[in-house]
């Protein structure tokens, strides 16, 4: 049997038999629930991309092949919600990461402030997305808001956060980052909080300073918590719909019509779910795919490393 | 100059202390204010922070029946499927992390990738489902359906939890004598529960919050907090303090859970905290 | 530690939490409602008018008169639990409250019953007191399916004190009205007017009740072009960007609220908005409280005032087992006598007669100036597939507006999407 330090590395070989039976067993309810509720409706969405549902009408839904995925590819506004949301969740998830790293890097250590700051940090995650669409559409009105406001006080003129088509996505952006940072810097935290231990002890026998503990033993041991941070975050960022549909509408114009805001509005309000399911299997095979290649880059690097 | 440094740095941590808190709380903090004051508060800046408190928004939102009861409802559902999405978590965690089969990294990818879908996709289909199975407008549908949602994100988070934990604990209960489930119940889970704790709140808030899920497979008896708030803000006014007075009291039962988890998160801290 | 084997306590445990789970979940949902087979459901939205219905359902079952259980949503809910009601095969909503825009498809998919029959059957309704575009809006194919439950309109407001600071009379053609917002923003420093530009059924609103006064239209007569792409379309909308100029900043982000809320605090000499926005104006802790006048719209090039025409409809489901019960509780709520209760509870009447009541328009003085209104009101194209519509149109405006694109183009961008809906058929 081959042993390791951590649960990651193992090969072992159980000689049970019941071992097989066991993990079957453990994982077996969370399966059947995840198969049931969520792998058979995304096939059923697959499904009905071929054909002409419409919710609300009774006639029965006729196959029409690619018709869907055609009227999708050329439709302005689902070509527009890919752009938007990336331009809105690249920069969102850049910040996110960053600023919630270096905030559970500061909660890690014992200070004096930490304690108040933690129970507290959760707090802009908690609220309802509705809510939290509501106070910056107040916090970035042209004539009401906050901000506009204590820019007054510095002397700068009033702007209209909301309309501008320079400043709109960015002020999307300021709120995702307010309303997710708490996340990254907790279940980073986490992380940390469990690497300490050993890594952080092996740092000060060694006698190394802050700076070169961060970049040579921490960045390095934090790299696969954060990979899974961005991982978790990165597919929650694309869900993002209340708060914007509340704060924009999606205007002006299109600059701010993410992608669940184009389904919603097709969708939703106008119940076509043949298209819509058709958008819908289109991204997730983009994301996919990309997933499917930085997994193939990683094994191709993975074996170069092996071979050297 | 040690000394000096020294001084900076703790005021240094103090200003990052205060700059978090006031960031994190800006906005319940006027939140709480407006839902004090009369509704113009809302649009009058600057914003009156010493003001004679007015719980009468408070007093009429408790005296509403509807109310309550989307507020009873809220708090069944997201304690049902909190702790049902935290405990099949941990067991399918369990199993990845420590039952490699063919099939492992498989279902992991799988599971991971599953959270790209987003809600809008999955919603009609599950109505179909729960239509044909008579499960609209019930609580045991939406618990689970919102379990489900949640399961791939409380696996993905406790699996990584779990794989920091090494197996010679394992190996040291296995000499004990305990099977796979003893040891999962009363050596691994214990030692987890800081990620548990994570887990659980995290999924707290997600299904708290949710909104489409509910109203597409509520029903016209289902009404839970997100949607009650979302009244108040029809398409001719915005009744300020009653969204603000509606967001404070929604927030009680979460802040109470992480004050509850606090500890817990500070128990796997107080184990191996550095020393400076 | 003690010797475990799976199959001992662990297992034991987890039987009793399974079985404790399966018994609270089994547990029902909390409702405030307690209903019984003959309870008459209603669904509606939230806000003034929603909050005089369910106090009018609580007097209705007080009163002995059968019982009536009222749910409020936001206003996208209402339409949703409206669809997803029909499609669950359940038991759903007796009578349905809908926003008329969403009546053709709610007629076209058999949820509404006519009420011709029940109508004319009833001595209480007084039909003819209905604001008379409202009955019209609500017949299709000969049929009507809706009573008026609570009406809107557009109008005028302006402030009576700005205006006269300026030395401006009240605007009667938009080229006034542009020059009144101009004149009263630089004589006074208060901005001139509100606009109402958010995506899409607020701008649409704002922007053909301008459009349409000079000349522009939406659909050919014959239903099946698109009749956007007009030189007119293009003036309205170079006048209405000219607005822009003395309109708050964020005005294309602006709805309803949002102006409301600009004007009644003071931040505005002038709003365009829906006639039931008047009661915070006049209220006690209104801060422009006598301050304010309402008129008719302004009127286009063509000589016409054309406002919108909002408002929302009481229709009976054809799946409600007693649809007398539910229709005489329609027409009950849609009283003259229940309008005005309603008044002090936040409801906008539908009724000529509450409007035109002395008394009435001596505490909402605004009811004079929405009366005129109605009677030039003009309301969207009727079709199952208006969502659609705006949802194509409204966005191209808006591009036009923001000066993403062209007007031109805005335009012609705007009636090539609608002809693509239409030919979508």
């Amino acid at each position: 049997m081959v042993e390791s330090v951590t649960g990651k590395d193992v090969v072992r070989r159980r000689r049970r038999t019941t071992s097989t039976i066991a993990a079957w067993a453990l994982l077996g309810p969370a399966l059947l629930l995840i198969l049931l509720l969520r792998l058979v409706p995304m096939l059923m969405a697959v499904g009905l991309s071929f054909t002409d549902t419409n919710f609300t009408s009774t006639a029965a839904a006729q196959f029409v092949g690619l018709q869907n995925y055609a009227t999708v590819l050329g439709s302005q506004d689902f070509q527009s919600a890919l752009v938007v949301t990336v331009a809105i969740v690249v920069p969102a998830l850049v910040l996110e990461m960053g600023i919630g790293l270096a905030v559970a890097l500061w909660l890690n250590r014992p200070t004096a402030g930490r304690k108040a700051a933690r129970a507290v940090m959760l707090v802009p995650y908690l609220l309802v997305p509705v809510v939290i669409g509501n106070f910056f559409r107040m916090f970035f009105s042209a004539q009401f808001g906050q901000l506009n406001y204590y820019l007054a006080l510095l002397g700068l003129d009033p702007h209209a956060w909301l309309t501008d088509t320079g400043t709109v996505r960015w002020a999307v952006v300021g709120m995702e980052v307010w309303h997710t940072t708490p996340f990254v810097a907790l279940v980073t935290l986490a992380g940390l909080m469990g690497l300490s231990k050993d890594v952080m002890e092996a740092a000060l026998v060694d006698g190394a300073n802050a700076w070169q503990r961060f970049t040579h033993i921490l960045l390095p041991a934090l790299l696969p918590i954060l990979g899974a941070v961005l991982v978790l975050r990165g597919m929650d960022a694309i869900q993002l719909f209340d708060e914007v549909y509340v704060l924009t509408g999606g205007g002006p114009g299109r600059e701010t019509s993410v992608i669940n805001l184009y389904l919603y509005q097709f969708g939703f309000r106008q119940f076509r779910m043949g298209e819509t399911s058709s958008a819908i299997t289109l991204i997730m095979g983009a994301i996919v795919m990309v997933a499917l290649i930085v997994m193939v880059i990683r094994r191709l690097n993975e074996a170069k490393a092996v071979r050297r | 100059m040690r000394q000096v440094l020294h001084v900076l740095g703790r005021i240094g941590n103090g200003i990052v202390a205060v700059l978090l808190v006031a960031a994190s709380l800006y906005p319940v903090a006027w939140l709480v204010a407006i839902s004090l004051q009369p509704a113009k508060s809302a649009y009058t800046m600057p914003t009156r922070w010493l003001f004679v408190p007015d719980f009468s928004t408070y007093a009429e939102l408790f005296a509403d029946p509807d109310f309550v009861a989307a507020l009873v409802n809220t708090i069944q559902l997201t304690v049902f499927g909190t702790v049902l999405c935290v405990l099949l978590g941990a067991l399918a965690a369990y199993s990845l992390s420590r039952y490699r089969t063919r099939w492992s990294g498989l279902l992991t990818g799988s599971i991971a990738m599953s959270r790209v879908v987003p809600s809008f996709a999955v919603v009609l289909p599950i109505f179909f489902i729960y239509r044909s199975l008579n499960l609209l407008d019930s609580m045991a549908g939406l618990v689970l359906a919102l379990t489900a949602f949640q399961l791939p994100l409380s696996i993905l988070i406790l699996l990584n939890v779990m794989n920091d934990i090494p197996t010679s604990i394992d190996e040291a209960a296995e000499i004990d004598g305990a099977g796979a489930f003893a040891t999962f119940w009363r050596v691994i889970l214990p030692i987890s529960r800081p990620g548990l704790a994570a887990t659980a709140v995290l999924t707290f808030v997600l299904i708290w919050n949710e909104f489409l899920f509910v109203l597409v497979l509520a029903g016209d008896r289902l009404v839970t907090m997100p949607m009650l708030i979302s009244t108040f803000q029809t398409d001719k006014q915005i009744l300020w303090t009653e969204i603000a007075a509606s967001s404070v009291i929604s927030l009680l039962p979460v802040g109470l859970l992480i004050v509850l988890a606090q500890r817990h998160l500070l128990a796997g801290l107080g184990a191996g905290a550095v020393r400076e | 530690m003690e010797r475990m084997r799976l199959g001992s306590f662990g297992s034991r445990a987890m039987v009793a939490l399974g079985l404790a789970s399966a018994l609270a979940l089994s547990g029902c949902a909390v409702s405030a409602k307690s209903e019984t087979q003959d309870t008459i459901r209603v669904v509606a939205q939230a806000g003034g008018p929603g909050e005089a219905l369910k106090a009018a359902a609580e007097a209705y079952t007080a009163a002995g008169k059968g019982k009536v259980e009222v749910d409020l949503y936001d206003y996208d809910a209402v339409r949703e639990r409206t669809v997803l009601g029909f499609s669950s095969g359940k038991d759903s909503y007796d009578v349905i409250g809908f926003d008329y825009l969403w009546m053709p498809q709610y007629i076209k998919d058999g949820y509404l019953s006519p009420l011709d029959s029940m109508i004319s059957a009833s001595k209480d309704l007084n039909a003819a007191d209905f604001v008379p575009a409202y009955t019209k809006w609500a017949t299709v194919d000969g049929k009507q399916y809706g009573i008026p439950w609570f009406g809107a309109v557009y109008m005028l407001y302006y402030r009576t004190d700005l205006l006269k600071q300026a030395g401006v009379e009240v605007p009667k053609t938009w080229d006034e009205y542009l020059a009144a917002a101009k004149a009263v923003q630089q004589k006074t420093g208060v901005t001139g007017t509100t606009l109402i530009g958010k995506r899409d059924d607020p701008l649409m609103c704002e922007y053909w009740s301008l459009a349409w006064s000079y000349g522009a239209s939406i659909l050919s007569a014959d239903g099946k072009t698109s009749t956007i792409n007009s030189p007119e379309t293009v003036k309205a909308l170079d006048a209405w960007k000219q607005v822009l100029a003395y309109a708050p900043k964020d005005a294309l982000a602006a709805d309803w609220p949002a102006a409301a809320a600009s004007f009644s605090e003071g931040k505005t000499a002038m709003m365009i908005n829906f006639s039931d926005t008047s009661d915070a104006l006049i209220a006690d802790t209104s801060a422009v409280k006598g301050k304010v006048g309402f008129a008719a719209l302004p009127a286009g090039p063509t000589g016409k005032s054309t406002p919108n025409l909002g408002g929302w409809g009481l229709g009976v489901s054809a799946k409600a087992k007693n649809q007398q019960a539910a229709f005489d509780f329609v027409s009950w709520v849609t009283s003259a006598e229940q309008q005005n209760a309603a008044l002090a509870k936040g409801g906008s009447p539908s009724r000529v007669s509450v409007l035109s009541d002395p008394a009435n328009q001596q505490t909402h003085p605004y009811f004079a100036a929405a009366l005129e209104n109605y009677k030039n009101a003009i309301y969207f194209p009727v079709t199952p597939a208006w969502v659609d519509w705006e949802a194509a149109i409204a966005p191209a405006l808006s591009e036009g507006m923001s000066g993403k694109v062209s007007t031109q183009d805005a335009v012609k961008s705007a009636s090539e999407r609608l002809d693509a809906e239409l030919a979508k058929g």
